[in-house]
């Protein structure tokens, strides 16, 4: 046997996450070389191929949350990614506006992260209220204590009430099985975690305003939206290779704040912003459209 | 059901097999058409295990390696034979046409 070609498909099994690699690395060496034709030096483009794929869906489904339907699990990370691409947008620095509102966004991030959904569904809620707070009183009534900003507009408002939507539905769902499992627990992780570097996104945003770092920029605004597209690519390639539906549902959550701002400033949309947002939609609905085929055919 | 998924779930009907078995019992069942990436193979056994398809008989170690052998659960068994019945029906509508016809 060849060692050349299995120090090579070693190599290629670090696609595959390391829990994987531990349990299953030994088998997969063992039937990758008993398949190799006798005498290959090399893994031939086919296998890689397979290989590269094949610990791409390891790792998706790696990073599935265990115990809670699909459905559940996809608006859980929706609303996760909605809320730290809120915060980290949220002028903190380096004059500390609200230090109130920080503070608030900082138990909702990390109620959300460590799954504390009862936490979470009503400082969402109360984060969604308050920035509404003159959409619905209008000016006559301005509260005396200064908690946080104030919109008149929807856009700025949205992703508050998705996030606050999403938590109370997975609250709810959640007291629902409680009571059916005979426990109720309003404290501790009502939901399973997602991993904490996700907090790593508002660090990231509040560190780019203590540089001040024009993010208005042409270049800011172009990266950022390369990542956002190349995720959304990662999101259709989930879907279709792990076959799960939840990984378009979050893509769609995270959305949704985005169709509000698109339609309340339609007239003053840009040709290049139509295409980002066209872009962005068509990534979705590719995904959702996949979710639906890989669910009919499993 | 893939095409994959099907020869998989066939090539473990008859008895236990191993990961490079159930790529030659595949091969040989479906005369050559379906050639399993050993990648794709151990994606659809995780999915299929996940489902309650496919499950872990007996882990044997031959030349210093794990050799894990899987089985067909009855589930498994029943899912596979509703895909064959429903493949069997769209080829008789093409190759008994007579049923087609009489209508």
């Amino acid at each position: 046997m060849s060692h050349a070609l299995e120090r090579r498909y070693r190599r290629l099994l670090r696609a595959y996450p390391e829990h994987y690699r531990a349990e299953h690395g030994e088998e997969l060496i063992g039937t990758l070389m008993e398949a190799a034709r006798p005498g290959a030096q090399r893994p031939p483009l086919r296998e890689t191929a397979h290989l590269l794929a094949g610990g791409f869906t390891a790792r998706v489904r790696a990073a599935r949350a265990p115990g809670v339907p699909p459905w559940a699990d996809g608006l859980h990370l929706g609303a996760v990614v909605v809320a730290v691409a809120t915060f980290a947008q949220f002028p903190v620095l380096p004059y500390v506006n609200y230090p109130a509102w920080t503070v608030l966004g900082i138990v909702l991030m990390v109620a959300l992260v460590r799954g504390w959904t009862r936490v979470a569904a009503p400082v969402a809620a109360v984060a969604a209220v308050w920035t509404s707070w003159p959409i619905v009183w209008g000016g006559f009534y301005v509260p005396v204590v200064n908690l946080g900003p104030l919109y008149g507009d929807l856009a700025p408002v949205a992703p508050y009430w998705v996030v606050a939507v999403v938590s109370v539905v997975l609250a709810v769902r959640r007291a629902g099985a409680d009571r059916t499992a005979g426990r109720v627990r309003w404290w501790g992780a009502t939901m399973p975690a997602r991993s904490s570097r996700w907090l790593l996104v508002p660090l990231a945003g509040w560190a780019l305003q203590l540089t001040q770092v024009p993010t208005y920029e042409p270049t800011w605004v172009v990266s950022r939206a390369g990542v956002e597209v190349a995720a959304l690519l990662l999101v259709l390639a989930a879907t279709l290779t792990a076959r799960d539906g939840r990984w378009a549902l979050a893509a769609a959550v995270h959305l949704l704040p985005g169709l509000v701002y698109l339609a309340e400033n339609l007239l003053v949309t840009s040709a290049r912003g139509f295409l980002y947002w066209g872009v962005v939609t068509a990534l979705v609905v590719a995904s959702l459209v996949a979710a639906r085929r890989v669910h009919a055919k499993a | 059901m893939t095409e994959a998924t099907y020869f998989i779930l066939v090539a473990l009907m008859e008895e236990p097999l191993h990961g490079y078995g159930i790529i030659k019992r595949a091969r040989a069942k479906s005369l050559g058409e379906v050639d399993l990436a050993v990648g794709t193979l151990y994606s659809a056994l995780d999915r299929l295990s996940e489902t309650g398809w496919v499950r872990l008989d007996r882990e044997e170690t031959v030349n210093g390696r794990p050799r894990r052998y899987y089985r067909i659960t009855d589930d498994g068994v029943r899912a596979v034979r509703a895909q064959a019945a429903r493949l069997q029906r769209a080829a008789a509508l093409v190759l008994r046409p007579s049923g087609a016809t009489s209508g």
